[in-house]
């Protein structure tokens, strides 16, 4: 008995030793892949930042992470009460401003965007951008009646004037919805701009305003093109299209009550000026549109000061006098009150030649911006109340609706929406994603030019490349956490590395985030969703040019009989599931200006959303990757094809991403 | 030679053929006889035609022409097309719209695909317009334009001679095949000799309507494509392209077919050798010997409710089934209409006259005529003051 | 000179002595830091002290030190630096204390410095002696880089929670006006902030009393100085305050009086953004979107600017062509004053020159034209000198 356990002491020793040994050689090899993955000599990084805190959704998430409702847009009933859609609350909120109450909340789907309501209040309209539908809800019972399917990724709507015609801007497939309401049928689609945004009708006659967000497919290098489409809601036409020069993340729209004018929020980005430098609106000024409803001429003014930006102007809304618009500043948690009649007569003042002059004048705010009223983080859809008395702010990460006083622009207090008080990890990079108080001066945030985390349609210089050298495509920061490398030179082999000490260096031009903020910020971005895919459909006619397109896209031999080499076929490069290899390779696209001509292999999916196309963003459209920028074959053989299999390989290209509910 | 290679080769042919008919169309009104003269088929029969028309059907006899002076880009007009309360050309250089009494012209400065424009439709849910030009197709769209073409999309070939819309998408009717584009689903479709029985995908008109779209192919007759069976079945001229119609009324007169039409449960297709009628059950032929027609070199057909319109290189003529009705201009600038029932009437002289005997294209706004000229574009409409009846019951010039 | 310089300071100690008495933000201070001059000594003495609160023991902070003033507290809101000397023959240098007297140190400098205050991290940033004039060091644990670059003299740095570094500077010339300009923290984006109000003269360091928010002195001709308070994201004219009255300290010997009081309280660490700056490298790149982009009346006699000359102290650098779009695109030598002047086809200067500029080692500077207005933005697009890539001076090649 005595030897066992002496045996068993050596035993135990030897184990213990092993156990030390193995730990600390299993410590080690992971802070290498810690490091090695993350492109950081950070000692504090370790297994959680990537593999635990980024998952919002399975069975254990919730202890570390937790559901928010994000009120995003507001709408008023004529009773008093507030109506909130929940961006990611996936419901319709009734809120009680009196008793600052939640008295109901209405499942209208996956991400509800905006809500408006018939004249009497009687019924709410809701867009699901995710489910790409229209809720039909009820006041009086506060339940959801009926949904109509509309376009993809449905933003904002209005109603014709009898109340039975519903217009519905649909972001996702760039055009408007068309909905009779007595059938419950969306009958029509008008084209609109890119990205239609928000709608509102003219309060004196039939014109629908839907104010395009992203800017028109334009030449290689030319300044972004906004448009306002102007709908006739009597003959269900577009009647006009009117440009918003160098202009585009319009989101905000309001009109004047005398139905003179609309105020649209514009952001005028400098993507084609080497970003040598953030300060004075080298980067991204932000502003208003006036647009003469009668005319169509545009008067863009902008809302920063000389030495501070006011980034991400997303709502705005009117006192009911027309007096006073309030334009909420999603990155700078700030509502601007502007004087109405005075920006109008400076815009009627300026004479057309020196529209472009005053567009870019950082002094202009001094004469019609007349407060900066403080928020709370994140302040999107605003609202005044039935009374013109207050105003709402939905103040998104704060999962809350401040109100301020119109008249006096004193705060008023908060309404909670009843979530969480604690701040997750993931939901304090959103924080920080959706915020300019990391860069000097407040010139931008993540979300200036990764709008929910998907691209700004804009190619941009940036500064330690070269000035004029090194143009690149902005991507989509969806569903990257497992495309490594990052950039399209594939210089950051990690988001720690993309978001980090250079992120700072050269473009935010301030300190670089904490440790804690950028794992929060990258913990953030690693949990990026698409949007359900909408040309992704399990059959038609759709589908079954897919499938063929799917046998071009994995063929192994021309037409005429000849072997592919392996390296020269779609899928070596862009295999599934996420199309890309993580490798670098050269296609041939290499421009002058390029330091470098291999560029990392994009991912695929969800491609119909995200153009233009390579590195440099030249190709406006997919079919140009193979009809003006593969002449050698280069990016794959494809010369051989005949344009109806391009169309195939096109459509498959499309259909990458899968529907998702 | 890759598809889009070949395309190009089918768009210089298209070309050429255009610059033909610009040369033909430069010629005196007075050589344009004796040219259809030498097309004349032979050994034809009178056809028996469908429901008789009451005899106070009204003539068109006012007509006002538009030139480059009156506003237009160009006095050579290829086609007219009017739809959502505007009236559309398609000249040599830009199209142009009529509206609040003058023309607006869009060009390539504007995103035009290419400054010759050779189609036109009209999308009656959305007001669109689709114009088919000599490098693309184009959306107007409430002033914007978006071009679409074999580079950028996946329109087939650049030379689009035929547009239709049906329902959410359009059709083009290009020199290497047809292409349909949904819209709404962004989505291309092909239609080619390897999927269709297209003989010849060189397709020269489109025309859908009643769930059927029927496509002209130079060369290879009719096609025909059921929309609620996505099935094609092609319609041939059984004598193939013999220049001479050895049965007239054994099927299409002739496969270079140039512009069809339907209306009325009738297909019309117009060839540079006659026009075909088909009803369903049996096809009939019609000639510039036997009927009405001024020509048997016809450049467009149109249908208008149960008249068919037809553009040749000798005037303009309109055809209930029964009576034929043929306007030409003068020599002098005044207008000649002719009558035909069983025989040729007198001709009768109107003051004003169509542009140029070398007719494109016609279409209707509400009363009014709009002929698409050679030589500028008319506009027409009928006083009310002559009638098919004043050719029968009486004689004589007004 | 000295005699001017020091009753310029006595005015500006007062005025900020004011800004502290009338209970800014800086009211929460746990110590008060105060230039106290020493009774009736000639010339004009001075030493630091502390003070907890009002009536509490005053803390000698410059001990030892034969002269002392402008005390400047760092974020911790312990430490405090100043300049000092230790005897009159001895150059200015600086001092590091503890607010509560201990630990005083010396900060070495290689020259003659005064006025210092902490930026990030430690360093201090200080006016030392150069040849021709004052300019602006940051010395740190890396040692010292001299951060301006122009001739004259560029003194009173002030850090702002932003991390910019706003100074004073005046030309070397004898009626060259005060004015504040500011840059980042590695001598990089050197620009004008502040003109001052005509007809007066800027003196004394900005104070910052909020956030985005300056407060300086400015002595009118007939010697009254008045604060001006101006929100420097806005930019505009600012406030003018009544002027100072004496502060209440209390606890003096003597005749000693107050003369600058500096309120101690912990804060944020200034942000500073990570250096651009490689001193491996000798030249920076300076480009331009229009040169012709200008508030300046051009020279009459001059025709249309066609290039750009750029000229340093000790000559021309060179010239090199405008871009069709008025654009340049010229790699310069780092760290030297720079002048620019648009010179016309024949050479003679149209406008120009330039006020003084500098660039740091690997410091892009973009500009939208040339003296234009200080709140454009730029207008967004390429300018065509960058295409075709810089000009190197001296030498001019691409």
């Amino acid at each position: 008995m005595r030897g066992v356990p002496r045996m068993s002491g050596r035993a135990m020793s030897v184990m213990a030793l092993v156990g030390i040994v193995g730990v600390a050689a299993g410590h080690r090899g992971l802070s290498h892949h810690a490091r090695k993955m993350s492109g950081t000599e950070v000692a504090s990084i370790n297994c959680i930042p990537c593999h635990v805190l980024p998952r919002v959704s399975g069975p254990l998430a919730s202890l570390w992470n937790a559901e928010y409702a994000s009120p995003l847009r507001l709408a008023v009933v004529p009773d008093g009460t507030l109506l909130v859609t929940a961006e990611e609350g996936g419901a319709l909120f009734v809120v009680d401003p009196e008793r600052r109450a939640v008295l109901d909340q209405i499942a209208v789907g996956g991400q509800p965007h905006s809500v408006i309501t018939d004249a009497r209040g009687r019924t709410a309209y809701v867009t699901d951008r995710w489910g790409n539908r229209v809720s039909v809800i009820d006041l009086a019972t506060r339940t959801r009646v009926s949904t109509i399917p509309v376009g993809a990724q449905p933003g904002g709507m209005s109603l014709d004037a009898s109340e039975r015609t519903l217009f519905v801007a649909n972001s996702g497939t760039n055009d408007i919805s068309v909905v009779d309401l007595p059938s419950g049928r969306a009958v029509q689609r008008l084209p609109a701009g890119s990205h239609p945004y928000s709608v509102r009708g003219s309060p004196i006659d039939e014109t629908i305003v839907v104010l395009n967000r992203l800017t028109s497919p334009v030449e290689h290098r030319a300044p972004p093109v906004t448009e306002v489409t102007l709908v006739d809601a009597a003959t269900r036409r577009v009647v006009r299209r009117v440009r918003l020069d160098a202009a585009h993340m319009a989101e905000g729209l309001a009109v004047t009550p005398d139905g003179a004018t609309a105020l649209l929020t514009i952001a005028r980005p400098k993507n084609l000026l080497p970003a040598t430098q953030i300060a004075r609106g080298w980067m991204i000024t932000y502003g208003v549109a006036l647009l003469d409803m009668t005319s169509g001429r545009v008067v863009q003014l902008l809302l920063d000061d000389v030495n501070q930006s006011y980034a991400d102007p997303y709502d705005v809304v009117l006192s009911p006098d027309g007096r006073r618009a309030f334009v909420s500043h999603a990155g700078a948690d700030v509502v601007s009150v502007i004087d109405v009649p005075a920006l109008r007569a400076l815009a009627a003042a300026i004479p057309d030649d020196s529209l472009a002059r005053y567009a870019n004048d950082l002094s202009a705010s001094r004469q019609y911006v007349v407060a900066r009223i403080p928020t709370g983080p994140n302040p999107m859809g605003l609202a005044v109340s039935a009374d013109g008395g207050t105003l709402y702010v939905a103040e998104r990460v704060a999962d809350q609706i401040r109100m301020i006083d119109v008249a006096t622009g004193r705060d008023r207090g908060v309404i909670p929406l009843g979530s969480p008080q604690r701040e997750s990890f993931v939901r304090r990079g959103e924080r920080l994603f959706n915020s300019a108080g990391h860069t000097a001066q407040g010139q931008f945030s993540c979300r200036s030019c990764h709008p929910e985390g998907h691209t700004d349609a804009l190619n941009y210089d940036l500064e330690p490349d070269g000035l004029g050298r090194n143009i690149v495509n902005n991507i989509s920061l969806r569903e990257l956490s497992t495309t490594a490398p990052y950039k399209w030179t594939g210089k950051n082999v990690s988001l720690y590395r993309q978001c980090g000490f250079r992120f700072a260096k050269w473009l935010t031009r301030t300190a670089p985030y904490s440790q804690r903020d950028l794992q929060a910020l990258v913990a953030y971005i690693m949990s990026l969703e698409h949007m359900p895919n909408p040309y992704a459909t399990a059959d038609g006619p759709l589908a079954v040019a897919a499938e063929r397109g799917r046998t071009i896209f994995e063929r192994a031999a021309t037409n005429d009989g000849r072997t592919i080499d392996e390296r020269d076929r779609c899928v070596t490069c862009h295999p599934p599931p996420l199309f890309t290899d993580g490798r670098m390779a050269d296609v041939g696209t290499g421009a002058d200006t390029d330091t470098q001509h291999e560029f990392d292999t994009p991912v695929l999916t969800n491609l119909a959303g995200s153009g233009p196309y390579l590195h440099d963003g030249r190709a406006n459209s997919l079919e140009e990757l193979w009809t003006r920028f593969n002449p050698d074959d280069r990016h794959g053989v494809a010369n051989d094809l005949t344009k109806a299999q391009l169309n195939d390989l096109v459509v498959y290209l499309m259909t990458l991403g899968g529907a998702r509910d | 030679m890759t598809d889009q290679g070949r395309g190009y080769a089918y768009g210089v042919i298209g070309v050429s053929a255009l610059v033909v008919a610009g040369v033909l169309a430069g010629r005196p009104a007075v050589d344009e006889p004796d040219a259809a003269a030498s097309r004349r088929p032979v050994g034809v029969e009178t056809p028996v035609v469908a429901a008789p028309v009451p005899a106070a059907r009204v003539i068109v006899d006012r007509w006002r022409t538009f030139t480059e002076r009156d506003g237009l880009p160009s006095s050579k007009v290829f086609t007219v097309r009017a739809g959502d309360g505007r009236v559309w050309v398609g000249t040599d250089r830009g199209a142009s719209y009529w509206e609040n009494d003058r023309w607006h012209t869009v060009d390539t400065s504007d995103g035009l695909a290419h400054r010759v424009v050779l189609a036109i439709d009209v999308d009656p849910r959305t007001g669109d317009v689709w114009l088919g030009t000599l490098a693309g197709l184009s959306r107007w769209s409430a002033g914007r334009i978006d071009s679409f073409d074999q580079f950028n999309s996946g329109l087939v070939n650049d030379v689009v001679y035929g547009v239709a819309v049906e329902g959410a998408r359009v059709w083009a009717a290009t020199a290497a095949g047809v292409s349909r584009y949904d819209v709404t689903a962004r989505h291309w479709e092909i239609f080619t000799e390897q999927n269709a029985p297209m003989h010849e995908p060189w397709t020269y008109g489109v025309h859908a309507a009643d769930g059927l779209v029927y496509i002209a192919a130079w060369g290879g007759g009719v096609l025909e494509y059921d929309l609620a069976t996505d099935q094609w079945r092609d319609y041939r001229d059984p004598d193939e392209e013999m220049e001479i119609d050895l049965f007239p009324d054994d099927g299409l007169v002739h496969d270079v077919t140039t512009g069809v039409a339907y209306g009325s449960g009738v297909l019309w297709v117009g060839t540079y050798f006659g026009l075909s009628r088909y009803d369903g059950l049996r096809w009939s032929g019609y000639f510039d010997h036997d009927s009405g027609l001024p020509s048997n070199f016809i450049n467009a057909v149109r249908v208008r409710g149960t008249q068919v319109w037809i553009c040749t290189d000798a005037g303009l003529a309109e055809f209930d089934g029964e009576v034929w009705v043929s306007y030409a201009r003068r020599d002098d600038g005044r207008g000649s209409v002719t009558v035909r029932r069983e025989a040729d009437a007198p001709a009768r002289t109107t003051p004003s006259a169509i542009a140029h005997n070398y007719v494109l294209g016609v279409d209707f706004a509400g009363d009014t005529v709009w002929v698409a000229t050679a030589d500028g574009v008319s506009r027409g409409h009928a006083s009310g003051a002559t009638t098919v009846a004043h050719f029968t019951t009486s004689t004589g010039n007004e | 000179m000295t005699r001017l310089l020091a009753s310029l300071l006595l005015v500006a100690a007062v005025g900020a002595a004011v800004i502290v008495g009338r209970g800014d933000s800086e009211a929460q201070a746990e110590w008060v830091l105060l230039t106290v001059e020493r009774g009736a000594t000639s010339p004009v003495r001075t030493r630091v002290v502390a003070q907890s609160a009002v009536g509490e023991p005053l803390v000698e902070l410059s001990e030892g030190l034969v002269e002392a003033r402008g005390p400047s507290p760092a974020p911790d809101g312990r430490r405090v630096v100043f300049a000092g000397r230790q005897a009159d023959e001895d150059p200015w240098s600086l001092w590091e204390v503890d607010v509560t007297g201990d630990g005083l140190h010396e900060i070495a400098t290689d020259r003659e410095a005064r006025e210092p205050a902490y930026a990030d991290h430690g360093r201090v940033v200080y006016s030392g002696r150069v040849d021709d004039g004052w300019a602006l060091f940051v010395r740190g644990p890396s040692g010292t880089d001299r951060l301006t670059y122009r001739p004259g003299d560029q003194r009173w740095p002030a850090v702002l929670a932003t991390g910019r570094i706003v100074f004073a500077d005046r030309g070397p010339e004898d009626d060259a006006p005060r004015r504040y300009l500011w840059m980042q923290q590695d001598g990089t984006g050197a620009e004008l902030l502040i003109a001052g109000t005509p007809g007066t003269h800027l003196v004394g360091p900005v104070r910052e009393v909020a956030p985005n928010t300056v407060r300086f002195l400015e002595r009118a001709e007939d010697g009254t100085v008045a604060a001006r308070v101006v929100d420097i994201a806005r930019l505009d004219a600012g406030q003018r305050m009544e002027p100072p009255a004496a502060p209440q300290v209390g606890l003096l010997a003597g005749a000693d009086r107050v003369v600058d009081a500096v309120t101690v309280s912990a804060r944020p660490v200034p942000p500073a953004p990570i250096s651009v700056v490689d001193p491996a490298k000798a030249k920076g790149v300076l480009f331009g979107i229009d040169a012709g982009l200008s508030d300046r009346t051009p020279n009459p006699s001059a025709g249309p600017a066609v290039a750009l000359r750029v000229v340093s102290t000790d000559g021309q650098l060179g010239t090199l062509p405008l871009a069709a779009d008025g654009s340049y695109f010229v790699e310069v030598p780092a760290d030297r004053p720079l002048r620019l002047e648009t010179l016309d086809a024949s050479g003679q200067i149209v406008r120009g020159p330039s006020d003084w500029l500098w660039v740091r080692p690997n410091e892009s500077r973009g500009c939208v034209g040339c003296h234009e207005p200080r709140t454009l933005a730029p207008p967004n697009r390429v300018p065509l000198a960058l295409e075709e890539g810089p000009v190197q001076l001296p030498g001019g090649s691409r």
